[in-house]
């Protein structure tokens, strides 16, 4: 009988591959759907809080109103429209763009570089990108101060200082990333090399950015200072309106190539006899989410951890598959911005404390926390 | 269906490694590929693989010269395992045998190449560490996980580089068996690099021996191993004996000592 019993319980413990397939590809797909569904109500919390609380009903007639304001009545809290659709609703929308650009970002670049530290800040793209800002804030008006670049977009005029901080942001950000690409044509330059590259590279502009800090006077310092703190203050409809197709566009040819991505897992070699041309791919792939994330970071500042730890955070729980990964990070940097933004604004209500302070914080101890329990998958 | 190496030599910048190798690959037999290191073994199976490009003479696959066709066929037609694996992050057995699919799949993989997961798991007896992660695997293991990722591309050709050299006695032998039942199974053609004379003497069709970047010799395993050619290539004294039908290299010592 015990001889029996053994035999039976090998055979129910023996799942065939379709079935184990399965059952991942529901753990997977919960994950998914649950940090899609906690994003949607922070944002709903979101809009409640702030230096002044609007209730649920109002919150959900001001958007209704603002879509059908013939059907849908306003909000008894007259001024809930103006607060909600037009400070919070963007605000949130950039705080969940900005996260899901970060969130991919740093799976991708992890993933083709097949190393865990890498994200737009080791690459040199975050220093680049403030180094950028900092040159538009500390010598802009001796460098450009005879032209007008005033900008009218959705109806929101942004200054010309802006205009000039948001690109030179925006360009310095994409040159660090063509640099890197250009040295990797160099056959000799290793994975290890090029990663090293970037974090020298960093340094290069870090430099520049101290030199420009000590020749700026006290309130160009202090609005260096801010950038490289990063937030969510710029968020208005228009910042929307530019950085969404951007974004989405940008993720869209990102999950594309997905099966690619897990192909590259294997090293270059494998990859390529699995008919992935690795470098053509790490090269345009690079390209792709240092223009999504140079464009958030010009308008937001620095925004650090994000890129490095939600896809961790990801890759712990549901592994390296990027058909999942990759979604999961991008949603779950998301939930990490916007929850770190929502509390910073309302523990120092009506100021606004930086974004990094709780991130880091809320992040940080999350991570931790994974990694003391121990279950799941591990790092590495 | 010939996989064929016609005048091939290979170099890295100025240093030529191949020096002219001509070598066919039928289906339905195994090529070892034998030499001391250095030789150029691994060169020749890689560049075989389409990943380094010969200076001169050309690899072919049916008359077509692998330069040109797609990255995509070329995948289902040659599978290459190399000699060094990357730690893969994250990743279940299943998970890393399956991305051998990757050449046929778009975007999710269908029941059919769930299926062909399977067949590779129990070819290579690793079904039962299917939802283990696989950088907790030891040695052997691994290599098997990394042989069975192969065998899902189902390709006509397989190219080893050392695929025995993490494995103890008892699954060198066993993987060498299973292999040798893919290739007539299956009727695939394959080239194994090996240190392991006995192995290449036991399990394969024909044998090719490099000597500094040079075919030394081709031809069934019986004829080109021998104390001569031993000693010519590894500088060993070696005996070759037979035991119960099969013949069996013994080494002495080097030729100097």
């Amino acid at each position: 009988m015990a001889h029996l019993f053994f035999v039976k319980e090998r055979t129910d413990r023996m799942t065939s591959v379709v079935e184990i397939f399965k059952e991942t590809q529901w753990k997977k797909r919960t994950l998914l759907n649950s940090l899609i569904l906690a994003v949607f109500a922070v944002s709903i919390l979101s809009l409640m809080v702030g230096s002044i609380s609007v209730s649920v009903s109002d919150v959900l007639l001001a958007i209704g109103h603002s879509i059908l304001p013939n059907h849908i009545p306003e909000p008894q809290y007259a001024a809930a429209s103006v607060i909600i659709v037009k400070i919070r609703m963007p605000r949130i929308l950039l705080a969940i763009i900005a996260g899901v650009s970060l969130g991919i970002a740093g799976t991708v670049m992890q993933g083709t570089l097949r190393n865990p530290l890498v994200s737009p800040f080791t690459l040199g793209l975050s220093s680049a990108a403030a180094f950028g800002a900092a040159v538009s804030i500390v010598l802009g008006s001796s460098l450009f101060g005879a032209y007008d670049l005033s900008v009218n977009i959705a109806g929101q005029v942004f200054h010309k200082t802006d205009v000039l901080r948001i690109s030179m942001a925006f360009i310095f950000g994409m040159l660090s990333v063509v640099i890197i690409i250009l040295m990797s044509r160099n056959k000799r330059m290793s994975q290890s090399t090029l990663i090293l590259s970037g974090v020298v590279i960093s340094y290069l502009f870090q430099a520049g950015i101290m030199f420009l800090k000590y020749i700026s006077d006290n309130d160009q310092l202090r609005e260096v200072t801010s950038w490289l703190m990063g937030g969510l203050g710029i968020a208005d409809w228009s910042t929307v309106i530019i950085l969404a197709p951007i974004v989405l566009l940008s993720t869209y040819l990102m999950m594309v190539c997905s099966v690619q991505f897990n192909t590259m897992s294997c090293g270059d070699e494998v990859a390529q006899n699995l008919g992935v041309d690795v470098n053509k791919l790490r090269r345009y792939s690079l390209l792709v989410v240092a223009f999504s994330v140079s464009a958030c970071m010009s308008f937001t500042g620095v925004i650090g951890f994000i890129g490095l730890m939600a896809p961790h955070i990801c890759r712990m729980i549901i592994g390296n598959d990027h058909r999942y990964l990759m979604p999961c990070s991008a949603v779950m940097g998301a939930l990490i911005l916007l929850t770190s933004d929502t509390v910073g604004r309302v523990i120092t209500a009506p100021e606004d404390m930086p974004v990094g302070v709780i991130m880091y914080i809320i992040g940080g101890a999350f991570f931790l926390y994974l990694v003391v329990r121990g279950k799941g998958r591990g790092i590495e | 269906m010939t996989l064929n190496i016609e005048c091939v030599r290979i170099g890295y910048g100025d240093l030529e490694v191949i020096h002219d190798i001509s070598l066919k690959i039928h289906r339905g037999e195994i090529v070892s590929l034998l030499g001391p290191n250095g030789s150029g073994k691994s060169t020749l199976i890689r560049a075989t693989a389409g990943m380094h490009k010969p200076t001169s003479g050309r690899i072919t696959v049916d008359g077509k010269s692998i330069g040109d066709i797609s990255n995509t066929n070329l995948a289902k037609t040659i599978s290459y395992v190399p000699q060094q694996y990357t730690s893969m992050p994250c990743t279940t057995v299943m998970e890393a045998v399956l991305i051998g699919r990757n050449p046929y799949i778009n975007w999710m993989p269908s029941e059919e190449d769930l299926r062909i997961v399977e067949k590779a798991l129990k070819t290579m007896h690793i079904e039962d560490l299917a939802e283990n992660d696989v950088n907790k695997l030891s040695g052997g293991q691994k290599q098997r996980v990394y042989i069975a990722r192969a065998l899902c591309q189902t390709p006509n050709f397989y190219l080893f580089d050392e695929p025995t050299s993490a494995l103890d006695l008892r699954y060198q032998l066993e993987t060498m068996k299973i292999m040798k039942d893919v290739v007539c199974k299956d009727g695939v053609g394959m080239m194994i690099a090996l240190h392991d004379l006995n192995l290449a003497l036991r399990f394969s069709d024909k044998i090719a021996m490099i000597k500094d970047g040079e075919l030394y010799a081709y031809g069934n395993s019986s004829d080109v191993i021998n104390e001569r050619s031993i000693l010519d290539v590894y500088g060993i004294k070696a005996k070759i004996t037979e035991v119960d039908g099969e013949s069996f290299m013994l080494p002495f010592g080097s030729s100097d000592g």
